[in-house]
Formats: C-alpha cells, sequence, structure tokens
C-alpha cells in the first residue's frame, strides 16, 4: 500500500468521498431496478385492481 | 447547519427516487385506474345467509344485468364459499365478498386479487385476470384457530369453458 504524504491525507479528508457516494449510487440503482422489476414485471401483468 | 456535500447529494437522491415511484403510481392510478380496492357498503353479517345477495344459492359468477361479470362470496369459519370457483381468463370482473363471522382476508396467489374482509362490510375488487390456471385462495388475516386451513380454489379457464360451465350451472 503506498503511504499518503501528510498534504495528500489532508486532500483527500477535506474532499467529498467518493467511495462512499460509489456505494451508495450502486444501492439507489439496485433500489431502483428492484422496485420497477416488481412493479412492472410482477404487479402490472397480474392484472388492473380497483 | 453544516451539511457534508455527499450527503446532500443522497438527501436528493432520495427525494428524487421517492417521488419518481410515486408519480408512476399515480400516473397508473389516474390513468389506468389502479389502485387499491376501497368500497364501504354495510351489511348484517349475522343475517347474511338471509339477504339475496350472499344467500348460499346465489354465491359464485353470474352476469348482471348489464352484462358484466359479478362474483359473489362469503368467507367464514374456516372456507370461501363457493369453494371453487370458476373464472374467464381475461374478462373484467367485479369481485364482492362478505364475512359472515370475524375478521377475514383473501389473498390469491399470483393474482392482484388481495383485500381484507371485515364482518359488516361488503368488500369489493375489480379485476381481471390476465393468466389461465388454477390459483389458491388464502385467508391472510388471522381468524381462528382453523386459519390455516382456510383456503379456496379460483379456477381461471378460458371463454369457451367458462360459458359451458355456466349453462351446466357447475360454477
Amino acid at each position: 500500500m503506498v503511504e499518503m504524504t501528510p498534504e495528500e491525507q489532508a486532500a483527500a479528508i477535506a474532499e467529498a468521498p467518493k467511495g462512499t457516494w460509489a456505494i451508495l449510487s450502486v444501492y439507489a440503482v439496485f433500489m431502483v431496478l428492484g422496485w420497477l422489476y416488481m412493479f412492472y414485471g410482477y404487479f402490472l401483468p397480474h392484472g388492473p385492481v380497483s | 447547519m453544516h451539511v457534508d456535500g455527499t450527503e446532500k447529494k443522497w438527501v436528493i437522491l432520495s427525494f428524487v427516487i421517492a417521488f419518481a415511484m410515486m408519480g408512476i403510481l399515480a400516473a397508473y392510478a389516474i390513468n389506468k385506474n389502479i389502485h387499491p380496492p376501497s368500497n364501504v357498503e354495510t351489511i348484517d353479517s349475522t343475517t347474511l345467509h338471509l339477504s339475496e345477495e350472499f344467500n348460499e344459492d346465489n354465491l359464485g359468477v353470474k352476469k348482471a344485468e348489464d352484462g358484466s361479470l359479478v362474483a359473489t362470496m362469503v368467507a367464514a369459519r374456516y372456507g370461501f364459499f363457493p369453494h371453487n370457483m370458476k373464472v374467464p381468463v381475461g374478462v373484467p370482473i367485479k369481485i364482492r365478498i362478505a364475512s359472515a363471522d370475524v375478521l377475514h382476508g383473501v389473498h390469491t396467489a399470483f393474482t392482484n386479487f388481495n383485500t381484507m374482509i371485515v364482518p359488516g362490510y361488503v368488500s369489493e375488487v375489480n379485476t381481471t385476470f390476465p393468466k389461465e390456471g388454477k390459483f389458491p385462495m388464502f385467508c391472510n388475516e388471522y381468524c381462528g384457530l382453523g386459519h390455516d386451513y382456510m383456503w379456496s380454489q379460483l379456477y381461471v379457464v378460458s371463454q369457451e369453458e367458462f360459458e359451458a360451465s355456466q349453462k351446466e350451472g357447475d360454477e
């Protein structure tokens, strides 16, 4: 593992955590795709209800 | 109050997702009339068997005066009556169901027919069954010691078979 200099550490802490944002985005995509799959793949094909 | 940039993005994204989901549901509710069943109609559960509509002889699927299909059912500990019911595939049908005793629920697996059956009220669901097959109907509200055994069968059949069964009177 490459050692970070104190300046690099300070810069990394100062900026937004990109890795966290990437994980959140992946979860968001999974959640949206899962919901769309359930709604369009299961709920609507099972017939309209009212 | 300081809010981190990543948190702000996540909050915005969460709202976008939630509003998008609500928007899709609202669009289908308005344009396609797809929404949870709601019907407020009272009935005396203790004299259900004496009422014209829910009399034992009148249960099952019938054609209304306007030609639409209406299925009348009774839920009572521990079964749904009629125990086996045939409905045609792809045809809109109104299902009216009342409880003769306590709170029940009915869920037909692999379909969207699912409603609570509150004693004293008539539950009404308008739906269309898109696939032929034999579907189990379960009680999904705990109604007593026999709740686990409270089930029935729904047969979704072709229109020809349904018409033939109507003529034979075996629905």
